[in-house]
This record gives C-alpha cells, sequence and structure tokens, in this order.
C-alpha cells in the first residue's frame, strides 16, 4: 500500500461512514453495546480472580490436635505433617497463642470466658499449614486426617470453590453473550459497508475497468469498518472506565479488608482490548462483505 | 497487439455460444471497426479482451499477455493497457471533469504531479480545457462522451476498444467523437470500435470485422458496413 494511496482510502472511507451516517450509528451502537457488556465482565473478572486469589493466599489449613495432647506430641504431629507432600512449611499455633489472640478478637466482649480461661484453657494446640500450590488442597487435607495424633483439619476450601464455579459461570455466559454481540455486530457492519458498496457500485466498476487493483478497491471499505470499530470501541472504553470509576469507591468500602482492582488497574485491559476487538470485527465486517458483494 | 486463436466462448449457464472458433489479429496502431447484428457476440468479444469473461477455449494475446495464463491478480494491469469507452459514458455524477479524468490515473496509484500534467494535457486534445470545472450534467452527450474518451487515454494506453460509442449521440456529436477516435489512432493508439454507425464505418474505409452468430465472418481491409442501417 503505497502512502499516497493512503490518504485517498482514509478520505473514501470517512465520507462513506458520513453518507451513510443511519447504519454507521447504529453499527457504533452495538459495537458499544458488546464491547460494554464484555467491559462489565472484564471489571467483575479481575475483581473476581482478585478477590478470590486473595481468599486463596490466606487459604489456611488448621490441623488440630487432642486438648489433652502434650507439647511432645503436638511436635511430633508437626513433624509428621512437614512430611506430606506439596506441604511447604508448618506453623505451630500453641493453644496459648490462640487464647492471646482470642482476647482480643472473639472473647472481646465476652469477660466471663476471658477470666474462666484464663487458668482453663479449652482450646486446642494446631499446626497452620501453608502449601506449595492451593490447587493441592484437597489432596494435602485428606493426607494430614490420615495422620497419627491428628483430631481434626479444618480448612477454607469450600468457600474458594464456591468462589471459583460462580466466576466460573458468570464467565462462561459472559463470554457467549460477548460472542453473540459481537457476531451482530459483525453482521451490522457488513451490511453498513453493503450500503457503501451500494452507493458506489458505479465507481467501482468505473475502476475496475480502468485497471485499480483489488485491493485499491477494497481498501476503502476496509477502513470504512475498521472506523466503526474503532470509535465503537472508544465510546464503550470510555463508558466503561468511567462507570467504573464512579461505583470504585462503593466498592472499596463494601469489601473493607479485601482489596479490588484500582481502575488504572483495568485502563489497560480495557482500553487496548477494545481497541483491538472493535478494529478487529469492523475489518472482519466489512471483508464479509467485500467477498460477497465485491466481485474482485 | 491483440490475437485471436480459435476462440470459443459458450456461457455456462445457458448453453449460448456467444464466439465460434473465431481467429484474426490485429496490429499495433490499426483501426478495427467491430460490425454485426445485435446479439452477435461483439460484447463478448470485447469482455473478453478484458478478461471480464474468460474463453471456453482457445488463446487470446493481448499485448503479449497470453489470457488462458493470466491469473486474476494480474485482471487490472490487463486492463491498464486498455482504455474502454462506453455508450452510456460511465461518469461519475458528484464529480466535475477534471475529476473524472484524474480520477482513473488516482486509482491506479499516480502521483499527484503526474495528473496534474497529464489530466490537463487530454482534457485540451479532446477540446474541454475550458469545461474541466463543470460537472457531467451540465455537459451535452458529445461532451460527455469526449470526457469518458479523454479518461480512457489519459493513462496513455496503446489500446483503445470503444462499445457503440456515437450509439447515444446526434449525427453531429457523432461526426466529432469518430474524427477523435481517428486522431488518437493517428498517435500510435490501437483503436477496436464496435459500432452500428453505417456511415461512418462506409464513410472512414477502416478494416472491418463483421461478427454473425458468434462467427467472423468477414475481415476486410477498408471495409464497408454490409448490412442495412
Amino acid at each position: 500500500m503505497r502512502l499516497r494511496n493512503f490518504g485517498y482510502f482514509f478520505k473514501s472511507g470517512i465520507s462513506s461512514v458520513m453518507t451513510n451516517w443511519l447504519m454507521s450509528l447504529a453499527s457504533v451502537s452495538i459495537v458499544v453495546a458488546s464491547l460494554f457488556i464484555l467491559g462489565v465482565f472484564i471489571i467483575l473478572g479481575v475483581n473476581l480472580n482478585e478477590i478470590s486469589g486473595q481468599i486463596e493466599e490466606q487459604c489456611q489449613i488448621n490441623v488440630f490436635v487432642p486438648h489433652n495432647a502434650t507439647d511432645a506430641q503436638f511436635k511430633a504431629v508437626g513433624e509428621r505433617l512437614a512430611e506430606i507432600e506439596h506441604v511447604k512449611s508448618v506453623k505451630y499455633y500453641s493453644k496459648e497463642e490462640r487464647y492471646n489472640d482470642y482476647k482480643t478478637t472473639q472473647y472481646k466482649d465476652n469477660a466471663k470466658a476471658i477470666e474462666a480461661f484464663e487458668n482453663d484453657n479449652p482450646l486446642r494446640d494446631s499446626c497452620v499449614l501453608s502449601l506449595d500450590d492451593p490447587a493441592n488442597a484437597a489432596s494435602v487435607i485428606a493426607a494430614a486426617g490420615k495422620v497419627e495424633g491428628v483430631e481434626e483439619v479444618k480448612n477454607s476450601l469450600e468457600l474458594i470453590n464456591k468462589v471459583l464455579s460462580v466466576t466460573g459461570v458468570i464467565r462462561t455466559a459472559t463470554i457467549w453473550l460477548v460472542v453473540i454481540l459481537l457476531i451482530i455486530a459483525i453482521f451490522i457492519i457488513s451490511n453498513t459497508i453493503k450500503l457503501g458498496l451500494f452507493a458506489r457500485r458505479k465507481e467501482i466498476n468505473i475502476m475496475k475497468y480502468v485497471g485499480a487493483t483489488n485491493w485499491f478497491i477494497r481498501w476503502p471499505f476496509i477502513i470504512e469498518g475498521m472506523l466503526l470499530g474503532l470509535i465503537g470501541s472508544l465510546f464503550s472504553a470510555t463508558l466503561v472506565i468511567m462507570a467504573y470509576e464512579a461505583i470504585h469507591p462503593g466498592m472499596v468500602e463494601f469489601f473493607g479488608s479485601i482489596r479490588v482492582v484500582s481502575v488504572s488497574g483495568v485502563y489497560d485491559y480495557v482500553v487496548w482490548w477494545f481497541i483491538g476487538i472493535g478494529v478487529l470485527i469492523g475489518m472482519l465486517g466489512s471483508y464479509t462483505s467485500i467477498r460477497k458483494y465485491l466481485k474482485v | 497487439m491483440i490475437e485471436f486463436i480459435n476462440v470459443t466462448k459458450i456461457y455456462s449457464d445457458s448453453d449460448v455460444v456467444a464466439l465460434d472458433d473465431v481467429s484474426f489479429k490485429v496490429e499495433k496502431g490499426e483501426f478495427v471497426f467491430l460490425v454485426g447484428p445485435s446479439g452477435a457476440g461483439k460484447s463478448t468479444l470485447t469482455e473478453l479482451i478484458i478478461r471480464e469473461e474468460i474463453m471456453t477455449e482457445g488463446e487470446i494475446i493481448v499485448n503479449g499477455m497470453e489470457l488462458s495464463k493470466l491469473p486474476n491478480k494480474k485482471i487490472p494491469y490487463l486492463r491498464r493497457n486498455i482504455g474502454m469507452v462506453f455508450q452510456d459514458f460511465r461518469l461519475l455524477p458528484g464529480r466535475t471533469v477534471y475529476e473524472n479524468v484524474a480520477f482513473a490515473m488516482k486509482v491506479i496509484g499516480a502521483s499527484g504531479r503526474a495528473i496534474k500534467r497529464n489530466v490537463p494535457d487530454v482534457l485540451s486534445m479532446v477540446g474541454l480545457s475550458g469545461k474541466a470545472d463543470m460537472t457531467p450534467d451540465q455537459l451535452s452527450g458529445g461532451e460527455q462522451q469526449r470526457v469518458s474518451l479523454a479518461r480512457a487515454m489519459v493513462n496513455r494506453p496503446p489500446i483503445i476498444i470503444a462499445d457503440e460509442p456515437t450509439g447515444n449521440l446526434d449525427p453531429e456529436n457523432a461526426q466529432e467523437i469518430m474524427k477523435l477516435l481517428e486522431d488518437i489512432n493517428g498517435r500510435g493508439t490501437t483503436m477496436i470500435v464496435a459500432t452500428h454507425a453505417k456511415n461512418f464505418v462506409d464513410e472512414m474505409q477502416k478494416r472491418v470485422l463483421a461478427i454473425e452468430h458468434g462467427k467472423l465472418v468477414r475481415d476486410e481491409e477498408k471495409g464497408a458496413y454490409g448490412y442495412e442501417a
């Protein structure tokens, strides 16, 4: 593509967008709608990832020994636990430590309990296991349960699984929705381009007779499609960023200690992905039309 | 310059034999009238030359290119050798005379400088220098045909094919167009003119190819139209 031709392609493309402004508007709107939904999912998705990641990081497997176990027994259990595959480290958490922690948390408003347990601690010693990979939690839990001297194994795996499965369902549903919308977008863009082809059929005919190459004839329409996609993607990216900026403070407050993804954290995703997808579906839309109606 | 070797064209969708074993050769710089009744195969013949259609059998050689072996990608380059003039002019209505002619250069990637140099030249050659800024609807039929002739020759093709160039024109304008075609031919451009205009064919004494029912029935130097007008 020669540079001096590019100016001509670009001018033709823009003039086509303006001439068919109503169809152009329809094309841009459907691109905005599909990408906006994609944007909502992206924000939801990155936040669910972030939050479930935090829960996974906090995935603690607590292995309790019986109340009456001696320190030596406790130690021995810990050593056995450390030998389980995928266990990265074992932290001893004695009943005294637990009691001291509980004084400021669970028992904070329960002076009676604090007083009663001061000399007769009913809590159990436990080992906190951290894993090389949270995905191995299930096998570690099973193995820990069989270790001699272990009374009970507690974990937050169930919660993580629930969060992950909800994420999965939402992800699948959104991807399908977006795919369908993008196909509709391609279809509408392709129809817009078809109108442009129809309006210029005389010109195209003459171009063919005087020896314009096929790509010379195609480029203005490809550019028209790309422009429609680009305009749509810029609009929707702006909308998504603005929407997230608006709800972000509320989310931060709602989730409290759990971090949510910052606006700048989704910015790159949204802007560059949107531009890429928008331009791509614009090209696909015009290309399908060109293939079908422009016999060059 | 143009050679047909045993060319047969059968339209596959209708089984119509449009051209039947046609052979002839047109040398560089010749002026050839293509005559025959409507539907005899004249249009098919010109469409084959510009590879709008492809022959069923035989070979066509245009300016050294064997059309049976020409890949689709190369068709535009074949057409740059051939200027086309149509009965219905085929000008772009919203554009000026200048733009219509410049368009033909622009779409083959000519530079702005070349366009500015060539377009005024050909416009003065066809006598339209003063009307460069007018649009086709402000021109007479004869003037419009001169614009289309200017467009056909602006890229200096070695061949010009005119399909019924005077079909829509009054005798006076038709005369002017024929005169122009003869002038352009005089500068070395090979000229193929498909026509029903008996008076010009008889008067101009050029080579005549007559086609009937898809067959080449006559090929005469300094021929006559040969049909009732």
